[in-house]
């Protein structure tokens, strides 16, 4: 090094010592990150004040810092760079990388993907196949992520969700014979998981009767005597969003059961509300053909001795 | 609320006690080590901190009801106590999370979930939860015993009798993670059913009211191991079911001859056999690129019944030694070869091999329509769907797609339903979607479904007669079906919204299966929905909505077919139509706001309407069908809150519902049976639910 070098040199250690408290303050003086980590450059203007307030995620599992796995703003929403700076000539702040709202205009796969980044396992393994994917369904569709309570994770809330799509349910979950969902006991995830599953209809086991099992096994079975429907898919008979009949059926006797049985005996017979006494006529009133045929879900009893093996013991 | 409930809810809520007291100590134990940034400032940590509340009252219940208090344990009129704990703690330091969250503990409804869980490192719970079902009927019987698998039909005085369910349900669940990839997880479920529930028996000269019991268990344990890689996630587990039924038979003394008496009385009756069932899966996804990747999934189950037979079986063996195999494969891709286009196959294969071992149970006699064997149930399904999807301009999407479902059933010999081995039903879709708009979004989409499949198999009885042979059951017949759903969701201005749906099927059965036109031949459906919402401010959002809905189907059935399945197509024996109808109409409102900083109201309210059809009618001539009286059925539900906030911490909170129901359902109304009793469906229910409650919220 030189004389003119060391001298060059000296002058900049000088400045950078005579600058050093300086910088020390500004860097004191930078705003702090209030709840994700880096988030200060977002909080600066985004604070409840702000058109879109951010601090309530603080109140979600996103906003544990000390778990390593969560998000930073950038993470969900992209760089943003031109939000944050924005470029010259620009009309107004552009938004955001990515968006989530309603009136986004990020591609629903680009959004959807910034949640499967970490959401990719478990409950939603199925999600790629699943029919909500396919019908274009953003994670934000039924999520709020900005929010302590997030609606369609509450039992008592969910279904306000799901039927804002399924509106078609909604009358049905109201109907006289219903599962108790209106009165927040049930939920649509207690059957359906809508992530998407290797079942059908994403209900949350593998078919229909093993999701039905999960709280009717006493129908499961296999017994001595089956009731082939029953064995196939329980909704051949029954609708388990809600009827007005008893059970959930989809029709009354003997109706319901004139759809598969021959009408030999007393199979074919009318319905009656009229008749009087005991007898097969007595197939629309009370229990219906079920007055008799008690054991539908079949039984387990060996013997025939009074036809039990049509249901009756 | 009786007195057995009463103490149930004070050891109910002294656990509750016990378990917040637990929930506070923790709390106090995992003090914060380290003071984090945000905590620095109090009205930054008011809006990150999570909320906790605990809300105590009292509520009324104007008259005894089954329609709104069903399922909420309100039944009965009187005073019931209000208490909801959502206390939610969490330590920042080290992302450690305390939740205790009760609901209605003071009804027979309640729920209480406490967690413990250091995020993305360990947790725990157990949840407690109860569930009533009141039955809406009132049985005014004579039967003794209720409750009991041993039943009195004596004659004793008639008296009104209530039965009732109720599910208590025990769930114990853990996650441990290990490093950011793997993860095990164990859930263990214990949910005891108790009551009784309408039961019968009967014959052609007699019917008998009965009482099932309910005293069950139902046990299910589920432990799952899982990896999420950069490419590949996986989850393999175990899932075992364990029914565990205290009363297996029921026993009955007295009643009518025909029922009580000879070798042929009915008693005992069969009651559901304890079963159980284990399956071991492997599921998972592959991202094999950004643009393609799968999803499968593996599983082995095993469903067994070997409860011991009430009464002696002819071959000799004690139960049935019932055993089902499942075997569920799945596999599906996507694709997006194009930004523009995703591709998607899916397969899946659920083999169901009833492997139940097949014994001759009774002797029969020639022309029986069984052969005294047990009948196992074997079911093969194969389902594939391949979709394609293509963005168009303007935010348009079309997907087009087809779905095929084929279906392999074993049977019997000797019949006494039609049956067919195979179903095959395709399905061709298109949809068009605007998924990304400022103002309107929505879909419209077709779908033409073809089921077919192989020759109905010919119903023969033993002795090798053929049987009868006329219908299609509803599920195996020849159908076509054809479905067509619109959805537009519409923002004309940033305030208001609109969101209207159309839903339209029409099936048409070939069911005869003969040149007589019974079994089910159409079934059509309808369904229009719109809503309306408008946000007034940031305070204040209503909601309006109106859906009308419509369910026909139409079945040919003659009486008394031959045993070789003719119709006589006589006066005495006529050849007839039933045209079942369901038509529903429902309103809804919501309107919720705030008054200022300390006043939150909110009104709730949903009419529905439904009207059940029975048209029957006689298609032999000079035959006249009975008629049967259509059933209406009303129900208004109106629920308001208000809410005002004494000081940022506390608040007052009032409650008031109302419910009316409506019904002219006949089905009880001119039956009585053998032994006298007489069930009553209350057409009328009438009530008002007031609840005041005080709440306290901190951090």
């Amino acid at each position: 090094m030189n004389t003119h070098n060391r001298l060059l040199a000296a002058v900049a250690w000088l400045a950078l010592l005579a600058i050093a408290p300086a910088l020390a303050s500004a860097a004191e003086d930078a705003p702090k990150d209030g709840v994700l980590r880096g988030d200060a450059a977002c909080t600066r203007c985004h604070d409840e004040e702000s058109d879109f307030p951010v601090f309530a995620i603080g109140k979600t599992r996103h906003g544990v810092t000390a778990d390593g796995r969560t998000p930073t703003c950038t993470d969900c929403h992209g760089p943003s760079d031109t939000h944050m700076n924005i470029p010259e000539g620009a009309k107004g702040r552009p938004s955001p990388t990515r968006l989530f709202g309603a009136a986004s205009m990020t591609p629903i796969v680009e959004r959807n993907g910034a949640c499967l980044t970490c959401h990719n396992d478990g409950a939603r393994i199925h999600w790629q196949t699943g029919p909500h994917a396919a019908a274009d369904l953003a994670c934000t569709s039924c999520h709020q992520v900005h929010t302590g309570h997030d609606k369609v994770r509450d039992k008592a809330t969910q279904t306000e969700v799901c039927v804002t799509c399924h509106k078609e349910v909604r009358p049905q979950i109201a109907r006289t014979s219903h599962h108790p969902i209106l009165e927040g006991l049930m939920s649509c995830s207690d059957c359906h998981n809508p992530h998407g599953t290797a079942g059908e209809k994403m209900l949350v086991r593998d078919n229909v009767n093993d999701t039905c099992y999960s709280c009717h096994m006493e129908k499961r079975g296999p017994f001595v005597r089956t009731h082939q429907p029953v064995q196939e898919n329980c909704a051949i008979c029954h609708n388990p969003h809600g009827t007005t009949l008893p059970n959930m059926l989809k029709h009354r006797a003997p109706f319901l059961c004139q759809e598969c049985h021959e009408p030999t005996s007393h199979r074919g017979n009318m319905g009656n509300t009229a008749v009087t006494g005991f007898g097969t006529n007595q197939n629309t009133v009370a229990r219906g053909c079920l007055n008799c045929h008690t054991n539908i879900h079949g039984t387990n009893n060996p013997r025939d001795i009074s036809n039990e093996r049509t249901f009756r013991r | 609320m009786n007195g057995k409930h009463n103490v149930l809810n004070i050891r109910f809520a002294l656990l509750s006690a016990g378990l917040f007291a637990v929930t506070k100590s923790v709390i106090a134990a995992e003090a914060p080590e380290v003071d984090v940034t945000g905590s620095e400032n109090p009205a930054v940590t008011a809006l990150t901190e999570p909320d906790s509340e605990i809300e105590i009252g009292l509520g009324y219940i104007s008259e005894d009801n089954f329609h709104y208090g069903q399922y909420r344990g309100l039944t009965d009129e009187g005073v019931y106590g209000l208490v909801n704990i959502d206390v939610a703690k969490r330590d920042d330091s080290t992302g450690t999370w305390l939740t205790l969250d009760g609901r209605d503990l003071g009804l027979d409804s309640r729920s209480l979930e406490f967690e413990h869980e250091r995020q993305g490192n360990w947790g725990y719970f157990l949840d407690y939860a109860q569930l009533p079902r009141a039955n809406p009927f009132t049985h005014n019987t004579g039967l003794e015993g209720i409750g009991s698998a041993d039943l009195t039909i004596s004659g004793v005085e008639l008296r009104d009798t209530e039965l009732e369910l109720e599910r208590k349900r025990l769930t114990l669940g853990g996650r441990k993670w290990f490093g950011e990839a793997f993860s095990v997880e164990l859930t263990a479920r214990d949910e005891a059913k108790e009551g009784a529930r309408m039961f019968g028996r009967g014959t052609g000269g007699a019917m008998e009211f009965l009482a099932d019991p309910i005293d069950q268990h139902i046990r299910q344990i589920e432990a799952r191991v899982n990896y999420s890689g950069q490419k590949l996630a996986l989850s393999g587990g175990y899932y075992g079911t364990d029914f565990d039924n205290e009363d297996t038979a029921l026993n009955i003394t007295g009643g009518a001859p025909e029922l009580a008496n000879g070798t042929g009385a009915f008693t005992p009756i069969a009651l559901p056999p304890d079963n159980q069932s284990q399956q071991l899966y492997l599921e998972g996804n592959y991202r094999f690129t950004p643009t393609l990747t799968s999803n499968f999934k593996a599983a082995y189950s095993e469903a067994t019944q070997d409860d011991a037979f009430i009464l002696p079986a002819a071959p000799g063996n004690t139960n049935l030694d019932g055993k089902i195999e499942t075997t569920l494969l799945q596999v599906g891709l996507t694709a997006r070869p194009l930004p523009k286009l995703t591709l998607l196959a899916n397969y899946r294969y659920d083999d169901r091999d009833d492997q139940t071992p097949v014994l001759d149970y009774f002797l029969v006699t020639t022309g029986s329509t069984t052969t005294g064997e047990n009948e196992p149930r074997s079911i093969k399904t194969e389902t594939g769907k391949l979709e394609a999807s293509y963005y168009l301009p303007a935010g348009f999407r079309i997907t087009a797609g087809f779905d095929d479902e084929r279906k392999t059933r074993n049977t019997s010999p000797v019949r006494v339903v039609s049956y067919r081995r195979e179903t095959d039903e395709q399905t061709y879709r298109v949809a068009l979607r605007r998924s990304i708009s400022e103002t309107i979004t929505g879909e419209l989409t077709y779908a033409h479904s073809d089921r077919g499949g192989s020759d109905f198999e010919t119903n023969t009885v033993v002795g090798g007669a053929t049987g009868s042979n006329l219908i299609a059951p509803i599920h195996l017949a020849d159908r076509t079906r054809d479905k067509t759903r619109l959805l537009v969701d519409w923002t004309p201005t940033e305030p208001l919204s609109f969101q209207f749906v159309a839903n339209f099927a029409d099936d048409d059965y070939d069911a005869a299966r003969t040149t007589t036109d019974i079994g089910v031949r159409t079934g059509e459906y309808e369904f229009y929905s719109l809503d309306a919402s408008y946000t007034f401010s940031e305070s204040w959002e209503a909601t309006l909505w109106l859906s009308t809905g419509s369910n026909q189907l139409e079945q040919g059935v003659c009486v008394g077919a031959s045993s070789a399945g003719v119709c006589f197509n006589s006066t005495s024996s006529p050849t007839w139509a039933a045209q079942l109808g369901s038509d529903e109409e429902s309103v809804g409102f919501s309107l919720h706001g705030k008054f200022g900083e300390k006043l939150s109201l909110g009104a709730d309210v949903q009419y529905s309407s439904m009207l059940d059809e029975f048209e029957q009618v006689a298609i032999t001539p000079n035959v006249v069908a009975p008629v049967i009286p259509d059933i209406e059925t009303r129900s208004t539900t109106a629920t308001l809150f208000g809410r005002y906030d004494l000081n940022e911490r506390s608040s007052i909170r009032v409650d008031l519902a109302y419910d009316l129901y409506r019904t002219d359902d006949w089905t009880w109304s001119t039956f009585t049976y053998r032994d006298g009793t007489h069930v009553f469906n209350d057409p009328h229910d009438d009530v008002y639910f007031l609840g005041v409650s005080y709440a306290y919220r901190w951090q």
